[in-house]
């Protein structure tokens, strides 16, 4: 898949998601070039914004809010980013952020301003903002596919979650729409179970730059990959 | 208006005797000198304490000359060089005014001495004069013979050389595109007008209002005035305040600049305060800032909302918090300066004047016909709730200024955008006027025919002085404004998003160049991700401001901007598209729909296109033709007052009873027309129908 193709999986995958009534914003997907490689994003500077901050933290959320740093908000705000990094027709990496909402809100808000306002006042007050919203604190989740610096210690592919050195061996690399449809199968059971269309997202395949690795000793490893439900 | 006096005197901050300054004042006018005598300043820097400068006349003949008023046992010649070297020093700072090592232009310094206290022998190396002889004296002086040289000597010491860090443009290649034509616009010296330098400069002990025309400067001057009242009252508490988010930055970045440009030094934060309006749970606006003064507790703009409704949620914590304060001085700032004051509510300068020290100096900036609610700005006793009247006085700083020169736009944009702000080539007649016809003269525009009197036919056209040249040598009428009438919305989005390819790729623009305004605010996103569907399929990238980013974002470099009508508020690109413009034909609420239009138009810095659907975008494209076959002049009658209040009566914005009302007489319609078309209701057994068909009849006849 080169750059082109990684855009439009995106830009159609928030589209559907759209028409299902399944996020609240979504971004334009943005090639740009960094270095030799191409790089498909959210539309503002970086792409490795969720790395620069301490991992998890509520500033961090509210910082990627501010900043727009986001592919698309769900229907609960929770925020999907996808960066892919690409070398002519391969995918040489990507980081696939699933950040659950850590604040409930209780009506819709009507733009993201309104949103990062009740955020902000649930960080300084969550007893002064409960008319508005109330914290519901989960881990964020990173799915990384970064072969330049796998080693024995960093797999190829790799989930991080609680922490952000920490790194759960994940079998392969995801296309956007596959790791779109493993968040709603795993997180949003109710939703995937309701809304059959969610299942019909057409998938492409990303895949991996040389054989696998074996999974890190004494560590978690995942099995999330394509066509699970085929 | 005199667009070319020969002499602007600017009265800034000074202690000096008015007589004496009076009487050179008019011994310069009597020799017909031409350029800017500024009193009390600039202030300038030295590596150990500032230096006000008592008078300044910046002319290309006698050049520039410090004036310096001795007093009693002063030692004159130092007092000379320390002027001397301060200017010289200063100035060198500028590369444009630099020739080699050296300064390009000559620092002239004369002493001013009591009438018969003129030192004798006159010493050839340290001019002196008295009153009466000292513009005598100038002729001795080294003038400015550079045309060129001159403007940037202006523009030095009005702090205006860094107003905008100029985009480099390096993938320009093409000499004609539009990247091209950007470039030489962005390069133009920047010089204050005559009215620019007064409201940056005069500051009245009391209260002062700007009125300006979009574009025409009122955040520039506001920046400048604040860093100018800063240096040369450090210890004032002084506060800028503004309605849209996205200023906070520019206020921010302008104060700075041109602080250190008067003090070598960055602005002191503790003294200088700008704070938007109302403010965040993260940082203090005035709103929040008088709640803490008057003990109460301020309330979020959430809770707000759900109260007072969007529009008015401001307007009620204002209302609140003002009856609050009613009839209560809290002392807080020295100085206030308001931007956008259009967008803010009464109430909201009832607060002000109650945190502000007396003499009162609340200094508010305003275009009227940027208004998007539905409240008219209110007179100067009406804001603040008692007897003011502004007066310009001469010889003293002026109460009430205008800007009438316009930077921003075209003068073709102006002209089409009040135009179709007033509805003056529309079928159905005009939707609202100026109460005062002579207005139109303050903003710029010349009578060419007719009288600007009630109920008189008048031709208006932009005085040639009213907008930099740059424009007319640069654009051309039919490449600055154009219209685009379309079937169905996806063709409109199709053909902006190739205009916006055909910008990126062929006429060397960057994204963030272009700015495509969505003018209905409830329909805003979802129109947005018709329109993006467009874009991303040219791999343009996009965002909507303040609704997918932060709200004091605006424009992202490599991003092309979409907007809503209230976020593009204050904000500018140079390539402006207005999606959707039908959407601001028809209604009941015709004056704000309008305006809505103006305030889309008038973001273009170089060129506008206007695009809509359906037949209400052929009616509006008939005007604009109206306004581009007439050569861009206003030809109209001025309504008379009876018939303004007529406008103002069917055109305002309607109260949320009146638009439920509005709504079920729709909805009843459009079901009796569905009985009528199936025929279960005869429209011979309804009488009811002849008699709606009558009264609209009536109420069409023109009065």
């Amino acid at each position: 898949m080169n750059a082109r193709q990684v855009a439009t999986m995106i830009g159609s995958t928030c589209q559907d998601l759209r028409s299902l009534d399944l996020t609240s914003f979504d971004n334009s997907p943005c090639e740009r070039r960094e270095g030799p490689l191409q790089r498909v994003s959210w539309p503002v500077a970086g792409g490795a914004a969720a790395r620069a901050f301490p991992f998890g933290s509520l500033d961090q959320y509210l910082s990627l809010l501010q900043e727009g740093a986001f592919t698309c908000l769900l229907f609960d705000y929770s925020i999907v980013q996808a960066s892919y990094d690409c070398d002519g027709n391969n995918v040489v990496a990507h980081s696939l952020l699933y950040w659950p909402s850590p604040v409930a809100v209780r009506d819709p808000v009507e733009d993201l301003g309104d949103l990062c306002a009740a955020v902000a006042l649930c960080i300084e007050s969550p007893s002064k903002a409960s008319p508005l919203c109330e914290l519901s604190l989960r881990s964020p989740m990173r799915f990384d596919f970064d072969p330049d610096r796998a080693d024995d210690d960093h797999p190829e592919v790799h989930l991080h979650t609680q922490f952000d050195d920490t790194r759960i061996h994940v079998d392969r690399p995801m296309s956007f729409t596959t790791f779109v449809k493993m968040v709603f199968g795993t997180f949003y059971r109710e939703t995937w179970n309701s809304c059959p269309d969610l299942a019909r997202l057409h998938e492409q395949r990303v895949p991996l730059m040389r054989d696998e690795r074996a999974p890190v000793n004494h560590s978690l490893c995942l099995s999330w990959s394509a066509g699970r439900d085929e | 208006m005199n667009l070319a006096p020969d002499l602007d005197v600017i009265y800034g901050s000074t202690q000096l005797n008015p007589g004496l300054l009076s009487s050179i004042v008019q011994g310069l006018q009597q020799a017909q000198v031409k350029g800017t005598f500024y009193i009390g300043y600039p202030v300038m820097a030295s590596a150990d304490s500032n230096t006000t400068i008592d008078a300044l006349l910046v002319s290309q003949a006698p050049g520039m000359v410090a004036f310096h008023f001795v007093e009693t046992g002063e030692n004159y010649k130092e007092a000379q060089d320390r002027l001397f070297y301060v200017l010289e020093s200063n100035l060198g700072r500028h590369e444009t005014l630099r020739q080699g090592r050296r300064l390009g232009v000559t620092v002239n310094v004369i002493s001013v001495f009591p009438e018969g206290e003129v030192p004798t022998p006159a010493d050839p190396a340290y001019p002196a004069a008295s009153p009466s002889t000292v513009v005598a004296a100038l002729a001795g002086m080294t003038g400015i013979g550079d045309a060129q040289l001159y403007r940037s000597v202006c523009a030095a010491i009005q702090r205006v050389t860094t107003i905008k860090p100029h985009k480099k443009r390096q993938h320009v290649a093409r000499p004609n595109s539009k990247g091209s034509v950007l470039r030489s616009i962005e390069k133009e010296i920047a010089n204050l007008d005559r009215w620019q330098k007064s409201a940056a400069i005069e500051t009245p002990e009391g209260p002062q209002r700007i009125r300006g025309l979009a574009g025409s400067g009122k955040t520039v001057v506001l920046a400048l005035k604040a860093a100018y009242l800063h240096t040369q009252h450090p210890d004032w508490q002084i506060a800028v305040t503004f309605h849209t988010r996205t200023l906070y930055q520019q206020f921010k970045d302008l104060i700075e600049r041109f602080t250190l440009e008067h003090l070598g030094d960055k602005p002191d934060w503790e003294k200088l305060h700008i704070v938007h309006s109302w403010g965040s749970s993260s940082t203090d606006g005035i709103y929040s800032l008088a709640c803490t003064t008057a003990n109460m507790i301020p309330t979020n703009y959430l809770s707000a909302k759900s109260r007072f409704g969007v529009m008015r949620a401001f307007e009620g914590v204002c209302n609140e918090l003002a009856a609050a304060m009613k009839g209560r001085e809290f002392n807080v700032f020295d100085a206030v300066l308001i931007d956008e004051a259009q967008d803010l509510p009464r109430s909201f300068f009832h607060i002000i004047d109650s945190i502000t020290k007396a003499p009162k100096r609340i200094v508010w900036a305003y275009d009227e016909l940027q208004n998007l609610s539905d409240a008219g700005m209110a007179s100067t006793p009406e804001l603040f709730g008692r007897d003011i009247q502004l007066t310009n006085t001469p010889g003293a700083p002026q109460q009430d200024i205008i800007l009438p020169v316009c930077y921003r736009n075209t003068p073709w944009a102006l002209t089409l955008a009040h135009a179709l702000g007033f509805g003056l080539f529309r079928e159905k007649g005009m939707v609202q006027h100026f109460d005062v016809p002579g207005l139109w003269m303050e903003i710029g525009y010349m009578v060419e025919k007719g009288l600007l009197d009630d109920g008189e036919d008048v031709v208006l056209a932009r005085g040639p002085r009213s907008y930099p040249k740059f424009f007319e040598n640069l654009l051309t009428p039919a490449d600055a404004v154009q219209s685009q009438g379309f079937n169905t919305s996806d063709e409109q989005y199709a053909w902006i998003a190739d205009q916006v390819a055909k910008n990126l790729k062929e006429d060397e623009l960057d994204p963030d160049d272009i700015l495509i305004v969505l003018p209905e605010p409830i329909t805003q996103r979802n129109e947005y991700y018709a329109l993006r569907r467009h874009l991303d399929s040219r791999s343009i990238p996009s965002s909507l401001a303040g609704v997918t980013n932060d709200r004091d974002l605006f424009s992202q470099a490599g991003i092309v901007t979409v907007s809503g009508i209230y976020r593009a508020k204050g904000n500018e690109a140079p390539m402006v598209y207005i999606a959707n413009s039908d959407f601001c034909v028809v209604g009941h609420e015709l004056i704000r729909l309008r305006n809505i239009l103006f305030t889309a138009v008038t973001r273009s810095r170089a060129w506008v296109r206007l695009c809509g659907v359906g037949t209400n975008m052929a009616i509006l494209q008939k005007e604009i033709d109206g306004v581009v076959n007439a050569g861009f002049k206003l030809a109209f009658r001025i309504p008379t007052q009876q018939e303004l209040e007529a406008m103002r009566r069917i055109n305002r914005d309607r109260t949320a009873e009146e638009k439920s009302q509005i709504r079920k007489a729709e909805k009843s319609l459009e079901e009796v027309l569905d009985l009528v078309k199936k025929g279960i209701i005869s429209p011979d057994a309804m009488p009811q129908l002849k008699e709606i068909l009558k009264a609209m009849r009536d109420k069409e006849k023109p009065s």
